[in-house]
């Protein structure tokens, strides 16, 4: 062997080392020193998050009726670079949304997706059903919320913003709890840019948002609503402001605000139960009252004389509405209302006494009540008390309360002496209907001896049998309530200007056992304006036809049904059941006291005849008919010809499991097939294969 | 014909390697091919494994004949069945990849450059045989490049870059191997090199100079020194205008490896996307058939000229290293082979065979970590291929006939 063998032999061999060595340095320096950017990167190319909204939770009234639900509605949307005809998507979208419609597609243009709507009409719906859709137009369903109870419970119920974020009341203030927690899925994509959902995906389940279950009465909210839009219509006020309670727990039934023709400052929509304050004039008797009784500075048969129906206290003279020359009984001067006595009162109880009261009795403080925006109301320190001020206040005036701190005294004096915490919310329940929070019933302290309550009562009672407020009697029980008609103070001055008044009502019923307390408060009504002619009325009315619903705390006996009957045969208005379940649209036509034909099968109510606020007598049948889009409680959908996705997201929205995907494209086959019933815990499994040219 | 004499030579840890490879290979052709997105392609590895049994019978067949018989005629009678099927190939082949590399009669399809490049290495061996002619004369260095010429330009016109390549680097080798002195082989790179410079003109003046000094000192006669000069600054002149006549893929190819990051989802996506697989394999892998990137079909040609990047993510370092070290090791025994050969034929027969193994594993590796160019090589053994399969039996059988051998003649 020649040595010139061996170096040849030996520098091939270095030749391969070298070329080995190379290659064993490149795998070490990305497979082990490298390896984590690597993997990041392939994981990073591998998966796209898809977030996973979760579904917001209902807020329901007390008989768990929905005051918020969540439909789907449909969308049209436009994905500019899958239109292969520009000229048909664009008659389409002419023909199912408008000139409107088109507008947005031009501006949109450059973008790779157009909302074009996502208001579509239940008649635009079914041309939009009953046509091809061309490429790159699409109909999506898209999550709604929506109110059965519209505008009658908005102040209370609040509303979601296009985010999906609680703006107001309810809504806002139970954001947190109602929103759920969002998940997300990670979709692999493969090298050819198709997502499919392996078993190794994570998945986060989005976790449904709680559903609140309110004290809310759905019957006397509607109730409520529309007895006080007549009196605001009937009486021409500004703004009235309606809240019922039950005294024993505090739970808010019903409470409205109707803002009339002028309304006053503050934006529309807003809960003036609780933002704003009013001098609540002769409903704050109540508190001077009760302090008199409760500290035994007098009985109630102690009597005061009056001349002429005034009074001259030191310096200045106070009025009666109805000047008389008597004597009055501390009931009859509740009763009767009498400005002259109850200063006199007032004066006898004293500044500190009065004050102490006022607190105790929660006002110039806030009630606390679940609701966003409440104010407090003022009641000034007596140091700072002027010499009549001792005497105005006694009769309401120069202190300010919200109509709920005012429902909240009432009730005290309702349920034996206690003042109640307002609440609005009772329990949040998990999707099960489980509850995972209570809100118990909170009683804040004891105000006045039950003695003194059911004594107070006694004057209200008579305040409606025989005193300023018998307008709010009713036939068949006994009601006790209290009037109030203030004057309104000049606007950014001191003292009282002529005509314009704050008229209001308190009352409960029934009179000897409360069931339930409200307040009407009418601001700046024109012509009449005392609290027993324009307010009490309205809580007659109000209880009466709650009764009459038969649900309430309060219910009509048997004889006097059929006059309350009588009393519904007035006009009504049909409601707007369109986009509603089946079920739900005939339980708003029912409680609407009409009835309900329902014509095809299908998830959503599309047309429906007469329309939606006709005139339309009690008892007349609503023909509605269903939409003909497959409903997801018919059963499964049929996903064939979708994409993986659009399947996936299908099938996510009915809770079914992914039981696996195979192949990738279009949906050609699934199992279970199209309108199988949906069970608990049901899984599907697709298959797909890639989208036929 | 298998004498114990001569089965007892057969240089095991050569077999063993071999063996060993082409099961990693069937097993990785499955799992490359095993995806539901592939469907097409499940039941390849029953293919590979049928392609496994031709493969061990043509190797066993041409390791029993006694390798001399392959020299003189034979050899020249094999080279020319070769170039015909390779220029049949030009007219009637099927298009695959963009290039006509395959010839078929009805199911059956070949690919007649790989069968073209054992029979080149065998006429080359034959050539260069021949103790009694000085390499350095220039009149017997024409034949031998004529012979690899020949076939590399019937490839280079299907076109197929990286296997052209290949018959340029076995004749380097051989021509090394047969006695040529490393200056002599320095001057026939030298118009490659001269290629590659003449794109960036003050690098080109640099090699030029360098070229003339060492042609200086060398004191090589002047025929081959003005030869030398001559090609070279005819190339140097030449390539810029061949580049323009090149093939757009080929030209990208060439682009895409100076910067794979310029065009992630064109022809560098391919590299990028083989150093992620091969990165997340990390130490141990992802597990066998536990590839996502490969699952994903990210990976291209996964089960063909990317399968190294399929072993790098399901076995990770490890596993990557081995598959490496085997091929290390095939190497050095066919060197071995080589050095211990009885005669001068046989050891350039080894070493021919030898030299296509290393530049294939070399260049198809180097691809799938991102250390070279994507050339659209098959992985001997282990890519699937019915072709590339038997021709890689081929070249260890004549391997293991020298081997079997030494102690003959």
């Amino acid at each position: 062997m020649s040595p010139l063998d061996l170096r040849r032999l030996k520098l091939l061999a270095v030749i391969g080392l070298l070329f080995y060595g190379a290659i064993l340095a490149r795998l070490i320096s990305i497979q082990v020193l490298g390896h984590s950017r690597l993997d990041r990167e392939a994981r990073g190319q591998q998966t796209s998050r898809v977030i996973l909204e979760p579904e917001r939770g209902r807020i329901f009234d007390r008989h768990l009726l929905p005051l918020a639900d969540n439909v789907d509605v449909s969308q049209i949307s436009v994905r500019p670079a899958e239109v292969r005809n520009a000229s048909a998507a664009q008659r389409f979208i002419r023909a199912a949304v408008g000139p409107r419609g088109l507008d947005r597609l031009r501006r949109g243009r450059r973008n790779a997706y157009i909302r074009i709507t996502s208001q579509v009409t239940p008649e635009q719906e079914i041309a939009i059903r009953k046509s091809a859709l061309p490429a790159g137009v699409q109909v999506e369903e898209v999550p709604a919320r929506v109110y059965p109870l519209d505008e009658l419970a908005r102040p209370v119920v609040g509303v979601v913003g296009v985010d999906g974020v609680g703006l107001e009341g309810i809504e806002r203030v139970f954001d947190r709890e109602l929103r759920g927690v969002g998940g997300w899925a990670t979709l692999f994509r493969d090298g050819r840019g198709l997502e499919h959902q392996l078993p190794q995906s994570i998945v986060k389940v989005p976790e449904p948002g709680w559903s609140l279950v309110t004290t809310i009465d759905r019957d006397a909210q509607s109730v409520l609503v529309m007895e006080l839009k007549r009196a605001v219509a009937r009486t021409g006020a500004r703004s009235g402001m309606a809240v019922f309670a039950d005294p024993h727990t505090g739970d808010i039934f019903a409470m409205a605000t109707v803002d009339g023709a002028n309304p006053p400052d503050g934006s529309a929509g807003r809960n003036r139960v609780i933002a704003d304050q009013y001098e609540p004039g002769s409903t704050f008797k109540l508190l001077v009252g009760c302090a008199a009784l409760e500290e035994h500075i007098l009985a109630p048969e102690d009597s005061f004389y009056v001349n002429h129906g005034e009074a001259d206290l030191g310096g200045f003279t106070m009025h009666d509405s109805h000047p008389e020359t008597r004597w009055y009984t501390v009931r009859e001067a509740t009763a009767l209302s009498s400005n002259v006595c109850y200063a006199q009162i007032g004066m006898k109880v004293g500044a500190s006494v009065l004050y102490r009261y006022a607190r105790l009795f929660g006002f110039g403080q806030p009630t606390r009540i679940q609701l966003p925006g409440e104010t407090s109301g003022q009641i000034r320190n007596p140091s700072r008390w002027s010499a009549r001020s001792l005497a105005t206040i006694s009769i309401g005036q120069e202190v300010t309360a919200t109509p709920l701190q005012m429902l909240m005294a009432y009730c005290a004096v309702a349920n034996g002496g206690i003042l109640m915490r307002p609440r609005i919310a009772s329990a949040l329940v998990n999707e099960l209907g489980e509850p995972v929070r209570l809100y118990p019933v909170e009683r804040v302290r004891r105000v006045i001896s039950p003695e003194t309550s059911e004594t107070f009562r006694s004057f209200l009672r008579d305040a409606v049998t025989m005193g300023t407020a018998t307008e709010a009697a009713l036939p068949w029980c006994e009601v006790a309530g209290k009037t109030g008609t203030a004057q309104k103070s000049d606007e950014g001055g001191r003292g009282y200007g002529q005509g314009r008044y704050v008229s209001s009502f308190v009352g409960m019923a029934p009179a000897r056992n409360p069931q339930i307390v409200g307040l009407i408060v009418l601001d700046e009504p024109r012509g009449a304006y005392y609290g027993g002619t324009v307010a009490a009325p309205v809580f007659r009315d109000i209880v009466a036809t709650w009764a009459t619903l038969g649900k309430g705390p309060v219910r009509l006996p048997a004889q006097t049904l059929v006059t309350a009957a009588r009393r519904k045969e007035q006009a009504v208005r049909v409601p707007d059941v369109r986009l509603m379940a089946a079920e739900q649209a005939r339980f708003v036509l029912r409680s609407a006291g009409m009835d309900c034909a329902v014509e095809g099968n299908g998830a959503r109510v599309a047309v429906q005849s007469p329309e939606p606020g006709a005139n339309a007598r009690s008892g007349e049948v609503v023909r509605v008919v269903l939409s003909t889009d497959p409903a997801p409680d018919i059963g499964f959908p049929d996903l064939r010809g979708l994409s993986l996705r659009e399947a996936l997201a299908r099938l996510s929205a009915l809770s079914v499991h992914i039981g696996g995907v195979y192949g990738s494209g279009q949906v050609v086959e699934q199992d279970p097939p199209p309108g199988a019933a949906i069970k608990a815990g049901q899984s599907c499994a697709i298959r797909c294969a890639p989208r036929s040219l | 014909m298998f004498e114990a004499r001569f089965s007892s030579d057969i240089d095991r840890p050569l077999l063993a390697a071999t063996l060993i490879l082409t099961l990693i290979g069937v097993a990785f052709v499955f799992s490359a091919t095993s995806m539901a997105s592939a469907s097409a392609e499940h039941g390849l590895y029953l293919k590979q494994i049928a392609y496994l049994l031709l493969a061990l019978l043509a190797g066993g067949l041409i390791a029993a004949v006694p390798y001399r018989v392959y020299e003189g005629r034979t050899a020249y009678l094999l080279y020319g069945v070769a170039l015909g099927l390779l220029v049949l190939t030009l007219f009637v082949g099927h298009v695959g990849l963009g290039a006509q590399r395959w010839l078929g009669w009805g199911p059956v399809k070949i690919q007649p450059s790989e069968l073209a490049k054992v029979a080149t290495v065998i006429l080359l061996a034959s050539q260069l045989g021949d103790r009694k002619k000085d390499l350095t004369q220039i009149r017997n260095l024409v034949r031998p490049i004529v012979t690899a010429g020949i076939p590399f330009l019937l490839v280079l016109k299907q076109p197929d870059l990286g296997t052209s390549v290949a018959f340029v680097a076995m004749l380097l080798t051989m021509l090394y191997w047969a006695g040529l002195p490393l200056l002599y082989l320095f001057f026939l790179i030298s118009p490659i090199a001269n290629v590659a410079l003449s794109f960036y003109t003050p690098a080109w003046f640099v090699f030029l100079g360098v070229l003339a000094v060492i042609l200086y000192r060398s004191r090589i006669r002047l025929l081959p020194l003005l030869l030398v000069v001559g090609v070279n600054l005819i190339v140097g002149i030449a390539t810029p205008q061949i580049w323009n006549h090149l093939q757009p893929y080929q030209k990208q190819r060439i682009t895409t490896f100076l910067d794979p990051g310029a065009d992630a989802y064109g022809a560098g996506y391919q590299i990028i996307q083989s150093k992620i697989a091969i990165g997340s394999g990390q130490v141990f892998g992802k597990g066998y058939l536990h590839g996502t990137q490969k699952g994903l079909a990210f990976l291209p040609e996964q089960h063909t000229d990317f399968i190294y990047s399929v072993v790098g993510e399901e076995t990770g370092f490890v596993g990557a290293a081995l598959v490496a070290s085997l091929y290390l090791l095939l190497i050095l025994r066919g060197i071995r082979v080589a050095h211990h050969a009885r005669n001068k034929f046989g050891g350039l027969l080894a070493i021919g065979m030898t030299s296509i193994f290393l530049y294939h594993v070399l260049v198809n590796i180097w691809m799938t970590v991102g250390l070279a160019p994507v050339t659209g090589l098959p992985l001997p053994l282990l890519s699937y291929g019915g072709s590339s399969l038997v021709a890689s039996f081929l070249q260890v059988g004549l391997i293991q006939n020298v081997a079997m051998r030494w102690r003959d003649y």
